[in-house]
């Protein structure tokens, strides 16, 4: 026999909230999901975890961007413990929450609609004495790899793989480079 | 919700991106940065010393040197003898993790009394959350609220900071308070610490450089 659903009135009024990552590094689905349901437990515990009804729903890999699900009472618990996540599997990475809607068909109109401004680039400049090689320019932004050792140990050191630059900032394939 | 985060490192110091990028990525979230970077930038952008001294003569030596040239100071704290000069020094704007490598909070009641006469923001880094995990975090946890219920007995301010190396450090105003709220933060306590305490400060620095020292009266002929 089918059990029969709660009445409306009697159902926990849910909230969707959106997020996109943002890494160096291309984050799998599964990974996103790994580090939400890490930091969610790290912070919380079970216990309290387990009162705040949510659920990791939908992530597209190739926009880094997704929503999950939880219960009123409880975003700001839940937008915490997405701000707490920086690291996965060595990748750095930090998951900001784009917002919080009460039906999924307009958190997908207010926050999850994709427009992706990237493009590869190859080219070096100089900055501040040291030469770096760009790599992407995505949003305004240069991504770049430096040719310096201390500057690349840095980078190692925490996990990243470019060191960004304002697109204005930066002469590409100049003369003096 | 507005947010003005007072300890972000870029390349010129510890960081790994360029100061304007970093500008510009929090100016994307929402959020305003001064940087740390013992490095004095343009108006119109907060710049300010992150002081690393082991003894107190070295640090007096040091506040004296840098009091001109930036918006704000900061002293690096953990070491019960700094920690206890920087918060009986007016001219020190923050105190930046007091409990760094010790057991402790870093305070008793003496220390949050001076830090409340002298006007000595504590900080609070989420960075110092964000790269710890289980029993440390839950040290830099418990450390956290005791500095804030020394607080609220004896009235020092707690400034928030991101103590961003990074772009992936920075977070939204949004993320920062649901953060502290989380932790236990009054919706005002939220309101002092990310953006009422920083201005004081800065405001606090900026017009000390303009009054004489104590005990100089301008003669005028």
């Amino acid at each position: 026999m089918k059990i029969k659903t709660f009445p409306p009135t009697m159902r926990e009024k849910k909230r969707y909230i959106a997020y996109s990552v943002k890494s160096d590094y291309q984050i799998s689905r599964d990974d996103v999901v790994k580090a939400i349901w890490n930091s969610i437990l790290g912070f919380f515990g079970e216990n309290t975890a387990s009162q705040f009804n949510f659920w990791v729903k939908d992530y597209d890999e190739l926009n880094q961007k997704g929503f999950l699900v939880c219960g009123h009472r409880h975003t700001n618990e839940i937008i915490t413990a997405l701000a707490l996540v920086n690291v996965i599997n060595g990748k750095r990475l930090y998951i900001q929450t784009k917002g919080i809607s009460g039906t999924l068909k307009s958190l997908k109109r207010k926050f999850l609609n994709t427009v992706k401004d990237s493009d590869n680039i190859e080219g070096k400049f100089l900055f501040q004495g040291n030469t770096f090689e760009a790599v992407r320019i995505e949003k305004g932004f240069v991504y770049s790899i430096p040719k310096d050792k201390n500057l690349l140990n840095r980078l190692n050191r925490m996990e990243m793989k470019f060191i960004s630059f304002v697109k204005e900032e930066v002469k590409i394939n100049a003369t003096d480079a | 919700m507005d947010f003005l985060d007072l300890r972000v490192h870029s390349l010129n110091s510890s960081g790994t991106d360029s100061y304007n990028s970093m500008l510009m990525q929090a100016k994307a979230l929402g959020a305003e940065i001064g940087l740390c970077d013992n490095h004095s930038y343009d108006e119109g952008i907060y710049s300010g010393i992150e002081i690393k001294e082991n003894t107190k003569k070295k640090l007096k030596k040091s506040i004296d040197k840098n009091l001109s040239g930036f918006d704000y100071i900061l002293v690096h704290g953990g070491n019960a003898e700094i920690n206890r000069y920087a918060v009986m020094d007016r001219r020190v704007g923050i105190l930046a993790h007091p409990d760094k490598g010790r057991k402790d909070s870093g305070l008793d009641a003496f220390l949050a009394r001076q830090a409340a006469i002298n006007g000595v923001a504590i900080e609070m880094s989420i960075s110092g959350l964000l790269n710890s995990r289980r029993n440390e975090r839950v040290k830099r946890l418990r450390n956290l609220h005791a500095n804030l219920m020394l607080k609220r007995k004896y009235g020092f301010d707690i400034i928030v900071t991101s103590g961003a190396k990074s772009r992936y450090d920075l977070r939204t105003p949004e993320e920062v308070a649901a953060l502290l709220e989380v932790i236990g933060f009054t919706r005002e306590e939220i309101v002092d610490a990310m953006v009422k305490v920083p201005m004081k400060i800065i405001t606090r620095t900026r017009e000390s450089k303009q009054s004489l020292p104590q005990g100089v009266v301008l003669v005028e002929d």
